[in-house]
């Protein structure tokens, strides 16, 4: 009896534990699949600002200690951001990699630094025109990961996109400038993956 | 009472191998010891002078460190900057650009938990403003950071950081300031 129950012990103790790989190192950090959070954007449209805030969904697969990552997101479009003259909606695509470059803990649990990029193209929609362009993005970020099966996550990047004149944007009030070439805005996630 | 001492004996094992934060010392951490690097990002915040202008001023960026011994730590930063004119001013006045700099540091203070730096460093801002068109701005500065700093068994980055920084900021156009907040991974 005694021997079955150390037997018994000893078999719940090797599935309890983690593998060794994990101990040095070699385990990736991994976190669930899925990310659904709040996305808000910067940018400009014909030299307006314009921007908002809304609902992210990213999907993702991982190999090793970095991540290949598909976005979408629809937002609320303010444009001539502060006086808000216009409002529509906003809705980006995009993919990209992003690279775990620090972990303080170890691949069930921890806090990690993180840098990552990559390409979209966003839509917009106001009242008196639309417009769809491509972008692409760079930042950073770090994410919380509690075990595996719940992280938060919360970065910020650089929104690099191709801005023009002519746009049909009616803006009465609005400070406005020259429309950037690139046209360096921001871009805003951070959600929870479960 | 064997199974019991078996059982004792596994749990010991099993939290051998789980990373876990250490008790802090009394003295200086792994932070401060000497070849220690630290890999972090740092979003900051201020109002600084601008050809006659003042901006507000919002930078995301990197930073890598190394402790050199005797207290001191030298930085290298990178960070995307973003200048915003004032709002009631008639024309949208904006800048991008990126900014790299080095900053030296010195720790003042240090509790168990906590610990104090005063900095000073250099840094320039290069990039495109509505206003001014190709921007180039050099800076000087020096300030203030605080933090609290613990390592960890068993951990990947042994160090983990977090801090609160204050500087002040001389450029040609005048003198502003930048507030910051940071983390950093170290081994």
């Amino acid at each position: 009896m005694y021997r079955l129950l150390v037997l018994l012990a000893l078999a719940g103790t090797a599935h309890a534990e983690p593998p060794l790989a994990i101990a040095t190192g070699q385990e990736p950090e991994r976190t669930p699949p899925l990310l659904v959070g709040a996305f808000g954007d910067y940018t400009h449209l014909g030299g307006i600002q314009a921007g908002g805030f809304g609902v992210d969904v990213e999907l993702r697969t991982q190999r090793g200690r970095w991540q290949l990552f598909g976005e979408g997101a629809v937002a609320y479009l303010a444009v001539g951001a502060t006086s808000s003259e216009q409002t529509g909606v906003q809705a980006r695509l995009g993919a990209g990699a992003r690279w775990l470059a620090r972990t303080f803990g170890d691949a069930t649990s921890g806090f990690d630094l993180y840098i990552e990029g990559g390409v979209g193209a966003t839509g917009f929609w106001w009242p008196t025109g639309h417009l769809a362009r491509p972008d692409a993005t760079l930042g950073w970020g770090f994410q919380v990961r509690v075990d595996r099966n719940l992280s938060m996550r919360s970065g910020l990047r650089v929104l690099l996109a191709h801005d023009r004149e002519g746009l049909a944007v009616a803006c009465r009030g609005c400070t406005m400038s020259p429309p950037e070439t690139i046209d360096p805005g921001m871009l805003f996630v951070m959600g929870l993956t479960w | 009472m064997r199974v019991a001492l078996v059982l004792v004996l596994l749990a010991g094992v099993a939290h051998a191998d789980e990373w876990s934060i250490d008790d802090p010392g009394d003295g200086p951490t792994l932070r401060d010891r000497a070849g220690a690097t630290m890999l972090g990002l740092r979003i900051g915040i201020g109002r600084e002078p601008l050809a006659g202008d003042r901006r507000t001023v919002v930078t995301d960026g990197l930073q890598l460190s190394a402790a050199l011994g005797a207290g001191f730590r030298v930085a290298g930063e990178l960070d995307l900057a973003f200048l915003f004119g004032d709002e009631h001013a008639a024309m949208d006045t904006r800048g991008f650009g990126v900014r790299g700099g080095l900053a030296l540091r010195h720790g003042i203070a240090h509790t168990r938990l906590f610990y104090a730096d005063a900095e000073a460093g250099i840094a320039a801002i290069v990039g495109h403003d509505s206003r001014l068109g190709a921007l180039a701005r050099p800076e000087a500065f020096a300030g203030l950071r605080v933090g609290y700093d613990m390592t960890a068994s068993h951990s990947r980055s042994r160090i983990f950081e977090a801090a609160f920084d204050f500087r002040l900021v001389e450029t040609a156009d005048g003198l502003g300031w930048i507030a910051g907040v940071g983390m950093g991974w170290g081994s």
